[in-house]
């Protein structure tokens, strides 16, 4: 089966019999999700490299343990691994975003357009607000929340990815809407959001 | 304030050299053909790693020149290999072992910079001996261990001073050689005006990988005395 055609399961099958190539089929398809949602959970485009980096090679290396149904895809297991990390990460590297962001720009400029430089920043600014808004959740509801509204995951891929009965991400979800809701003057929106369903510009 | 006003910025493609570079690793992963659902022997610890115990003994010599354990890495020279490749193996063995010692060694405790200091002595020091920041990329395994790859347009004057460097930007407190650095693992890379690499220094803090390593391209010095 050609890389590009082969379903998530074909291509982890020859990901465990050792197939590179796989594995970087998989990147393509489900990379920049990934390294979009590592920026959504961090508002930092390096961390959200290495997060991706990290989330692959933990893929590659627990390759053994992961098994996919023949219609299932890898994307809730990358993205749960990629909560994973995010959870046991140091906060302190979030108070670096600030400061980095001139040095930042300084090399990404070398390697970018500088007006997608400048949209960067603006990027992890403009993430920095929404999270320190969604922080005021409980962890797991931050979590449950960032896997539904910014990862555009179901209820199964959220329990999937977070290795939870569906029914805890139902009443997750509903109690970070209370809460939400219960924050209206500050956090009101992402409450709206949520009671509307998906964000309207999740984007894969 | 409305909900398009609170929505996440839109998703972007991963730039190319970020691509490539997360590429590299997945390459240096699959090459290494760890077992699966096993961590990978570091193979920093194969080729470099100094035990602990052993530390003390074999570098009070090189401490007391440099401040600083390193040692050369006979087959991690040139060889066969590209220095490109070169590179991506001691970068990926670097991380291996950072994870490595993360995992093992939690309990170690590194005093570092405060936020922004790291980035302030880079660019002091960049300016001190002539290169860009190319790259600036900082781990977490337990705390901060800082990537970085820098880019001169005379690498033998950076090279040369690469111990001052390290020593600014890792400060070590007095004590024993595998204890009081600033950071749990340190890489830093230097890239010539074309960007081929020329230099690398790294080192990790955790057992069980305590130690570094050094590798230079053909035509240029080591900056560390041998262990």
């Amino acid at each position: 089966v050609a890389l590009r055609e082969a379903t998530d399961a074909e291509l982890w099958a020859a990901v465990r019999a050792g197939t590179g190539d796989a594995l970087e089929a998989l990147f393509d398809r489900h990379g920049r999700t990934v390294y979009n949602f590592c920026f959504r959970r961090t508002a930092n485009w390096s961390d959200a490299e290495e997060l991706t980096s990290a989330v692959f090679f933990a893929a590659w290396q627990k390759r053994a343990s992961i098994h996919l149904t023949h219609d299932g895809s890898l994307l809730p297991w990358l993205l749960g691994a990629a909560t994973n990390l995010i959870r046991n990460r140091s906060r302190r590297m979030a108070r670096f975003a600030r400061a980095m962001t001139q040095l930042r720009g300084q090399h990404a400029a070398e390697a970018d357009p500088a007006d997608e430089v400048a949209d960067r920043i603006d990027d992890e600014r403009t993430m920095g607000e929404l999270l320190t808004r969604l922080s005021r959740l409980p962890r797991r509801e931050q979590e449950v929340v960032a896997l539904y509204a910014w990862a555009d995951l179901s209820y199964q891929e959220i329990a999937q990815a977070l290795g939870v009965p569906i029914g805890t991400v139902r009443s997750r979800l509903a109690r970070a809407r209370t809460r939400l809701a219960s924050f209206a003057d500050t956090a009101g929106d992402l409450g709206n959001t949520l009671a509307e369903g998906r964000h309207p510009h999740v984007d894969h | 304030m409305s909900i398009t006003d609170l929505e996440p910025p839109a998703a972007r493609d991963i730039p190319r050299a970020t691509d490539e570079r997360i590429r590299r690793t997945l390459r240096a992963a699959v090459a290494e053909s760890a077992p699966a659902a096993t961590w990978p022997r570091a193979p920093l610890r194969r080729v470099v790693v100094v035990a602990v115990a052993a530390v003390a003994a074999l570098t009070l010599a090189a401490l007391a020149s440099t401040g600083i354990l390193q040692r050369a890495v006979g087959d991690l020279g040139p060889g066969t290999k590209s220095p490109a490749a070169v590179v991506d193996q001691i970068r990926s063995d670097w991380t291996k072992s950072l994870t490595e010692g993360a995992a093992k060694d939690p309990a170690a405790s590194f005093q570092n910079l405060p936020s922004g200091e790291l980035e302030a002595r880079l660019a002091a020091a960049a300016k001190s001996y002539g290169f860009s920041v190319r790259d600036l990329t900082i781990l977490h395994p337990k705390q901060d261990a800082p990537a970085i790859v820098v880019q001169a347009a005379a690498p033998a004057k950076v090279i040369a001073g690469v111990p001052a460097i390290m020593r600014t930007l890792d400060p070590k407190a007095p004590g024993a050689d595998n204890e009081g650095w600033a950071y749990e693992g340190f890489f830093f890379e230097v890239v010539d005006k074309s960007g081929r690499p020329v230099l690398v220094v790294a080192n990790t803090w955790r057992s069980p990988n305590a130690g570094g390593t050094q590798w230079a391209a053909p035509g240029y010095e080591l900056p560390y005395a041998h262990g």
